[in-house]
């Protein structure tokens, strides 16, 4: 995957507060979020553009992130979440969900739109995995274990499908070449 | 207000606002792909991190794609003419100086048809955040070049290119009088935040050109994600110093590259009691 350079060790952003509990729900929360916003925002714009094939990709796939933020809440209940300045990075390494869909197109195959949905659910994997290694709390190990094998089942699902049409839409408003 | 060098990013505490609520109705509809998705919710998080009442917000925009921002906000919105939107926004801020006034716009609207707004909006320094979403072509033409094009870049229109050299939008703005001049990078969702965050602090005339692929027309333009990276020095408020760092960056640093406390411009003279009277009187004696 390929993303902008802020793994830098004087990278302005970094946050490391990865044994606070309500840090670390809210920030999964977070990451979530603008997971299902995007989702549902490049199902609409897919529509619009009559990708119909590409745009039941991420129709099908938003109740998968769905489920992942429902075993969030379950685990918020009560605890007031911190507000994570929108800027603040998790990790080094960390790679912003929406990356994967710099690389979308309106004319994507379905197999396209699998591959990017399967980028980023890999995020959130990596996100998981990352905060598993840092022997959470045991209430948030077991809950990062079960969104961790969420996650699992969304990558299967995904590969799944990568191969399933690589078809490209017509497309019923073709740029002009321009070079 | 308070500058952000001052006093960094202070928060108005209200109440937890989400960025959705800063969502109109109204979805995006530009290409797949397209980086201003990005930017929009961006500014989005960025308004609602501030926590400013939307009615407290005017966002004005020119023409082109990515002046649609106004129909996707639930603020107060102006999609005017083509490469005017500056110019509507002054009169806004003269008017109304306790709003939040945006602009956004593109590269062809705001340094080319609306150039002269541009350079006199930097000149006048007015508490205005400019948002331009620069991704170096007319994509809603369908692909002319525009002022930040690549003298190279061919096209049917330019077959051998344009033979032109790019503006510098941001030398232009450091020139011309502007007193916050960043740069950001659609794809770096989390410093664009920053950036929109500390703009909209800052008190004068902030200019953000933000690099955003049209994947349609430049599709080349996807490998900008591999090329930016984060500017390694701190704002300067040093008009020399800035200079050198926006003249020896190839364009790929993001960052904020100048902030100064400058004379920002405020009318005084407060709107006339009778304006329709006034404007009558005036009409007589015109004959018109």
């Amino acid at each position: 995957m390929n993303a902008m350079n802020t793994t830098s060790n004087a990278h302005p952003h970094l946050k490391k507060t990865h044994q606070n509990m309500a840090w670390v729900l809210a920030a999964i929360n977070e990451m979530i979020e603008e997971s299902i916003y995007h989702c549902e925002t490049f199902c609409h714009t897919l529509h619009t553009h009559h990708n119909l094939i590409a745009a039941k990709v991420f129709e099908q796939f938003c109740p998968q992130f769905l489920s992942e933020q429902a075993l969030i809440q379950d685990s918020i209940k009560t605890i007031s979440l911190p507000e994570i300045p929108p800027w603040e990075i998790p990790y080094h390494d960390y790679i912003h969900p929406v990356n994967a869909l710099t690389h979308a197109h309106y004319l994507m195959s379905e197999s396209d739109a699998w591959k990017l949905m399967h980028e980023m659910v890999q995020v959130h994997s990596c996100f998981y995995s990352y905060l598993l290694d840092k022997n959470q709390q045991p209430e948030i190990e077991s809950l990062l274990k079960a969104l961790r094998k969420l996650n699992m089942e969304c990558q299967k699902i995904c590969r799944q499908h990568q191969s399933y049409n690589d078809a490209l839409p017509d497309d019923l408003d073709p740029p002009i070449s321009q070079s | 207000m308070t500058h952000a060098s001052q006093t960094p990013l202070e928060k108005i505490t209200v109440k937890t606002v989400k960025p959705t609520e800063y969502l109109s109705n109204v979805h995006p509809v530009w290409c797949p792909g397209c980086g201003h998705f990005f930017i929009l919710r961006a500014l989005t998080k960025a308004l609602a991190w501030l926590k400013l009442p939307k009615e407290q917000i005017g966002l004005v925009s020119g023409i082109g794609c990515s002046s649609r921002l106004p129909a996707y906000l639930n603020v107060y919105g102006f999609h005017g003419v083509h490469g005017r939107a500056l110019a509507l926004a002054s009169g806004l801020k003269a008017n109304r100086p306790d709003l939040t006034v945006l602009v956004a716009g593109g590269d062809g609207d705001g340094y080319s048809i609306g150039g002269n707004h541009f350079i006199h909006a930097c000149r006048r320094n007015m508490d205005i955040t400019y948002i331009v979403m620069d991704n170096e072509v007319y994509g809603m033409t369908k692909g002319q070049p525009s002022p930040t094009t690549p003298a190279e870049w061919q096209s049917k229109l330019t077959p051998q290119g344009t033979g032109v050299a790019r503006f510098n939008p941001m030398g232009i703005a450091l020139a011309a009088g502007a007193s916050f001049i960043a740069r950001g990078f659609s794809g770096d969702p989390n410093g664009l935040t920053k950036l929109m965050t500390e703009a909209i602090q800052h008190k004068g005339f902030s200019l953000i050109e933000i690099k955003s692929p049209c994947v349609t027309f430049r599709p080349e333009e996807k490998a900008w994600q591999k090329s930016m990276r984060s500017l390694n020095v701190s704002p300067s408020s040093n008009p020399a110093e800035a200079a050198k760092s926006i003249y020896s960056s190839d364009g790929f640093d993001t960052g904020i590259f100048y902030q100064a406390d400058l004379p920002v411009y405020e009318p005084t003279n407060t709107p006339c009691e009778n304006p329709a009277d006034v404007l009558a009187e005036i009409e007589k004696e015109l004959n018109v």
